[in-house]
């Protein structure tokens, strides 16, 4: 009650006076008893009427109500119904009341329920009700459980739907008839997206989703009708709800990413919203956003055309890059792009050792240099045309970076230089430009895979490349070494034939060819030189006409008509027949050429000139010394054909072996230098003095005549011809002939103001001062003497003896009728002082030609003997220049 | 009108034509005086050296062993560092009797026509000594100079020193040929000669710090042994050593070609190994009217074979 008052007074916002509340008290006491009192008198007049307590008040006890349990025919027995009354008399009758099942009334909800079923999340735990009655009192009556209401609603429209292929977003066209062209996925590219904008699920669901459905149509609408998600051949896709993920993947039921998006694929894409509902675990799905899309077609690339070249020696390739075919190279790349000629970017060349090529590169911003393994070069547009391209290429990290002076470096040098860049946008586009392969220690060599590609702008996605679509173009190999062309070696078999062993090798592209040409120098006969080939060395290469050796550059031509031509041979032994060539050398160059047309050459001498071989004491020329000795120390041939006086041998064999001196400017090379000989060039030699030895010695001699025995007659030897003497002499104003076995066994000089002529072998006697000086006021002529060679051997006729002559010494040619011809060996010295040689010949004339043997045996031999020098004495006396020189000072 | 006279004028200029003309005579006559002073000189320079060479003439027609037997019957010896001076003037005839000892040489330097001895102060010399190793022996390119020891005695310190100079290109060489034989007979010549022998022959190129001077056209140098060029150096030859020696040869001679330019050569050879090697250094003068001009010439003792029968083959024109 106080409560009560209180709530009265606040409502009442100020405070009750205390009169205020003891009337209330009051009045509340009285109303309280009042309704006391009155319980009181129902329940007595209840049991007076029976009816009193009895529903519905005390006031209506009624027979429908039958309240007494009677019915409305009457009442019970034992009581009646009083006229006009409607209840049943005595009133005394007490009645028992037994409650019925409650009625009266529909249960319902509490506000903001319903008993309709929303949903199992919806459940709000209370179940409807009402007050009904139970005959006896009220009571409450109940229904179904009730549930919240669902407040879920549909949700608004994407407003837009894009793809995201490779992490470029392309906002997809709405419109089907221009459907927004998005690039062609990568090579086992899986990175496809699809995406909606997000959005932000109302209070009213359970939260927001987004549902994607593909229908990919593929080129000419081939899947293009809708049938389940998983499409006609799998290619379309559902994307599962719910999925909060705004952006998911371009996942096909059972194709792949490649096989849907494929070149000029099309496709719609559909995007809506989702949200969940409050009572149940199903969405709302807003209407489908549709997009379309069209798959980029790639650049056309045709053939790359390397337009032909030639060397200048005729040799062509359409394979290799060398130090001159292809070189530089011509790069001429036609592309098109079905799309727009416009959309190319770039035109990539990419030169790999093996068969890979990266499927997406990095552009970086600049270029450190690259590694020959794998080299890309990119032409690119530079700006919105092609008027100033830009050039790129691979770092060692296979990134791209710009190459500003068009040299392409590896470990810092310089390997390609790319020039000449031009790009011609049309109705295609041409790439022209060339690579220059440069030589240096880290060029690029061996064979590459050539891989070429045109790129679009859908191929450049900011500084990623897509090179997965990258053509093997074709295979290109670079060889910048030239061939080695190994010795050509010669082997004597007689004087006409001669083995040539010859050997050419590339260990990078290999042996293409070999060309064999054959020249003629001096001689006195030239005829044809003829190539019989292995193994059985019967069949004729081919009759090379011998001519005079041409410019360098005419030398070896890829397609010589007059040569010895061998394809694809990296050597073998022939046999060269040089028919009746005389004298002189033919010269044979072997001109190798390697698949990459690199040349390289070498000449091999076959010296069929006579030449001369000295051991001992000094070799002194006015002219050059231009013989060339040969280095015949394992030649077999020459063991035991010199005579054992001398101790020749053929590991002594070289034009000197103290001092080889001349006047003029050159001296051929010594083969065995570590025998000690020194070489002099530009030297004067005071004994070099023409038309003076022969008089001055013949003064001397007749300064010392009287020590020595004429004698007359010349038969087999001085002591037969001179047999009183010591030392004898043999003068005469006329020529003086030596005969062949001729033996000077006494210190002898022979002097003729004219010609000696001497026939081997002359030899003198070991066991005593002996030995022959002969002295030709013009020449000494050493004739054949008896023909020793035989077989295959070369043997020397032997002289032992000091010549000189005012004039010439000369080898005439001999033994011409024999297959072998003797070659000369002397022991003394020879001195041809060349006062008047003939024309053409020099004061030492060798004429004696040994043909192909001249390439192993020397014409002539010479070994000093001291013998001479001392036995000079006898005939020339000894002197000492004097040289005057003047002391004291001269006035001035 | 009264006419005037100048009469100092005309004095003056008289004076001063005297006086230049005095000025330019005495200028002439100094001028002849000289030239006529030089002429004397030069004359007296060119007789001095003309008697020289005849003094020079004289002594070398002769063998030299000739003129040191003479002299040293004299009892003078020539291994006195300072040699014999002999003197020929108005009072002394020392250089004449020196001539006249020589048989068939005629004494003909009394009353020569030039740089004659009745003038006064005119005199000849004349100094002969043992060449030591500050003389050199000047060899011509291609020449030889040889130490022919020729079954020559020697004793037992033979050990030799030879000095070479560049006299002139000194892009020169020279080469040492070490020479062994045996079986001499009665006339010294040797029998059998050793076989050739790479060893026997060292070549030298004059070189300036270990480099040929004349590398470029010495074939770069290959084989050369350098020989500095400073005078500095010298070598030792043992005419006695035994590493010169094999199979019964003896070392016959010792021969230095000179290379490619003129070589000058020194050597001295001690006294207890021989006397017969060595050079003579004869050198003559004449004072004429106090010009004094000489010539000296170095002579070998014992010489050797013409050079040309050094070579094995020698082509003297055209190409080899």
């Amino acid at each position: 009650m106080s409560v009560i008052i209180y709530i009265n007074s606040y409502q009442m916002n100020k405070p009750l006076s205390r009169k205020t509340r003891f009337l209330i008290y009051l009045s509340l006491i009285i109303g309280f008893s009042l309704i006391i009192s009155s319980i009181f008198f129902q329940q007595k007049e209840i049991y007076a009427s029976c009816s009193v307590s009895c529903y519905p008040s005390a006031s209506s006890c009624s027979l429908q109500n039958s309240p007494c349990g009677e019915s409305q025919a009457g009442c019970a027995s034992g009581r009646y119904e009083p006229p006009g009354k409607a209840y049943c008399c005595p009133f005394q009758v007490t009645c028992t009341c037994t409650p019925g099942a409650c009625t009266g009334c529909t249960p319902v909800c509490a506000s903001g329920q319903t008993t309709a079923v929303t949903g199992p999340l919806c459940v709000s735990g209370a179940v409807s009700s009402c007050t009904g009655s139970n005959g006896c009192t009220a009571c409450t009556l109940t229904g179904s459980a009730c549930y919240y209401l669902e407040t879920n609603v549909t949700p608004s429209i994407p407003a837009s739907i894009s793809m995201i292929v490779e992490g470029t977003t392309y906002q997809l066209s709405i419109n089907p008839l221009t459907p927004t062209r998005i690039k062609l996925p990568a090579v086992s590219s899986s990175n496809v997206q699809v995406s909606v904008p997000t959005f932000t699920a109302p209070p009213t669901s359970r939260g927001g989703g987004y549902y994607f459905q593909t229908n990919n149509y593929g080129v000419g609408d081939e899947w293009k009708t809708w049938t389940t998600c998983s499409g006609i051949a799998g290619e379309d896709f559902c994307s599962t709800v719910p999925n909060t993920n705004n952006t998911q993947n371009f996942v096909p039921t059972t194709k792949t990413v490649n096989q849907v998006l494929k070149e000029g694929a099309t496709g719609k894409i559909s995007g809506m919203y989702t949200t969940t509902d409050k009572c149940n675990n199903t969405y709302k799905y807003s209407l489908p956003v549709e997009g379309y899309y069209v798959v980029d077609t790639l650049p056309e690339t045709q053939p790359i055309v390397i337009p032909p070249d030639i060397t200048v020696n005729g040799c062509v390739s359409s394979t290799y890059t060398g130090s001159e075919i292809n070189n530089p190279l011509h790069i001429e790349a036609t592309t098109s792009d079905v799309n727009s000629n416009d959309e190319i970017q770039a035109f990539v060349l990419w030169l790999s050792k093996d068969s890979s090529v990266p499927t997406s590169t990095t552009i970086t911003a600049s270029y450190t240099g690259s590694t020959d393994a794998d080299l890309g070069i990119m032409i690119r547009k530079n700006g919105s045309d092609w008027s100033n391209p830009s050039i790129y290429a691979t770092n060692v990290a296979l990134t791209w970076g710009p190459v500003t002076n068009g040299y392409v470096q590896i470990n810092g040098e310089n390997v390609i230089r790319i020039y000449d860049v031009s790009v011609t946008q049309t109705t295609n586009t041409l790439f022209d430009y060339k690579l220059e392969f440069l030589s240096n220690s880290s060029n690029m060599y061996g064979m590459y895979n050539v891989f070429g590609q045109s790129i679009d702008s859908y191929m450049i996605n900011s500084n990623i490349l897509d090179q997965s679509y990258i053509s093997d173009l074709f295979n290109w190999g670079i060889d910048l070494t030239n061939p080695t062309v190994d010795n050509v070696t010669q082997q004597v078999q007689d004087p006409s034939n001669t083995e040539l062993t010859w050997s050419t090798t590339d260990s990078t592209s290999g042996m293409l060819r070999t060309v064999m040409n054959g020249y003629r120098t001096g001689g006195t006969e030239t005829d044809i030189a003829q190539l019989f080939l292995p193994a059985t060395y019967t069949v004729n290469k081919g009759d090379l006409t011998l001519g005079a050796l041409p410019l360098a550059s005419e030398i070896g031509l890829f397609n010589d008509s007059n040569a010895w031509i061998f394809d694809n041979n990296t050597g073998e032994t022939d046999i060269l027949n040089i028919g009746t060539n005389e004298g002189g050398q033919i010269d044979i160059y072997v001109t190798a050429y390697d698949n990459a047309c690199n040349t390289n050459s070498i000449s091999e001498e076959i010296d069929l000139n006579p030449w001369f071989a000295t051991r001992g004491g000094n070799v002194y020329s006015q002219n050059n010394i231009s013989t060339t000795a040969k280095d015949v120390s394992d030649v077999t041939a020459l063991d035991g054909v010199f005579n054992i006086n001398t101790l020749m041998d053929k590991d002594h064999i070289d034009l000197g072996t103290e001092l080889l001196a001349t006047r003029n400017t050159s001296i051929s090379t010594l083969i065995h230098s570590n025998l000690g000989a020194v070489q002099g060039a530009l030297l004067y030699d005071s004994n070099n003095v023409k038309g003076y030895w022969f008089d001055i010695l013949m003064s001397k001699f007749s300064q010392n005549i009287e020590s020595s025995t004429s004698f007359e007659n010349i038969t087999t030897s001085i002591a037969t011809d001179c047999p009183e003497g010591t030392s004898c002499y043999k003068y005469s104003e006329e020529d003086i002939a030596i005969p062949s076995g001729y033996v000077c066994d006494k210190p002898t000089l022979f002097v003729s103001k004219q010609n000696i002529y001497i026939e081997p072998n002359i030899t003198s006697d070991l066991d005593t001062l002996s030995g022959c000086i002969f002295l030709a006021g013009n020449n000494i002529e050493i004739l054949d003497g008896a023909h020793l060679s035989n077989g295959s051997v070369i043997e020397y006729d032997y002289i032992e003896g000091y010549m000189i002559a005012e004039n010439q010494i000369i080898f005439p040619l001999v033994d011409e009728g024999e297959s072998l011809r003797d070659g000369v060996e002397i022991f003394g010295g020879a001195l041809a002082l060349g006062l008047d040689p003939a024309t053409g010949e020099s004061a030492f004339s060798i004429k004696r030609n040994l043909r192909l043997f001249s390439q192993i045996n020397p014409a002539v031999v010479l070994t000093y003997d001291n013998k001479y020098s001392n036995i000079s004495t006898i005939f020339f006396g000894v002197e000492a220049p004097i040289y005057r020189q003047e002391v004291g000072f001269k006035s001035f | 009108m009264k006419k005037e006279t100048y009469s100092a004028q005309a004095l003056a200029i008289a004076m001063v034509v005297l006086v230049v003309s005095s000025i330019l005579a005495i200028s002439i006559y100094s001028r002849v005086s000289k030239d006529k002073t030089l002429s004397l000189d030069e004359r007296n320079s060119a007789e001095a050296l003309e008697v020289s060479d005849l003094i020079l003439n004289y002594l070398t027609a002769a063998p030299i062993d000739s003129t040191i037997e003479t002299i040293e019957g004299t009892g003078q010896s020539l291994n006195d560092p300072t040699g014999i001076t002999l003197t020929e003037s108005a009072s002394k005839t020392e250089i004449s009797d020196l001539l006249d000892s020589f048989q068939g040489v005629t004494n003909s330097l009394d009353n020569l026509s030039i740089c004659p001895l009745n003038v006064s102060d005119n005199t000849y010399s004349l100094n002969i000594r043992k060449a030591d190793l500050d003389t050199y022996f000047e060899v011509r390119p291609g020449q030889i100079m040889a130490l022919p020891i020729k079954n020559t005695p020697l004793g037992e310190d033979c050990n030799t020193t030879l000095k070479a100079t560049v006299r002139g290109d000194s892009g020169a060489a020279f080469s040492i040929t070490y020479i062994y034989a045996k079986g001499y007979n009665t006339e010294g010549f040797a029998t059998y000669y050793k076989p050739y022998s790479e060893d026997d022959v060292l070549n030298y190129c004059f070189a300036s710090s270990g480099i040929c001077n004349n590398e470029a056209t010495l074939g770069g140098g290959l084989n050369w042994v350098a020989f500095p060029d400073d005078n500095s150096t010298s070598l030792n030859i043992d005419l006695n050593d035994d590493t010169y020696v094999s199979d019964d040869y003896v070392l016959d001679e010792v021969k230095i070609t000179a290379i490619g330019g003129t070589v000058g050569i020194s050597y001295s050879i001690p006294t207890a190994c021989t006397e017969e090697l060595n050079m003579i250094n004869i050198q003559a003068g004449a004072n004429c009217s106090g010009t004094y001009r000489g010539k000296s010439v170095l002579i070998p003792k014992k010489q050797w074979e013409v050079p040309i029968f050094n070579y094995v083959l020698f082509n003297g024109e055209g190409t080899l």
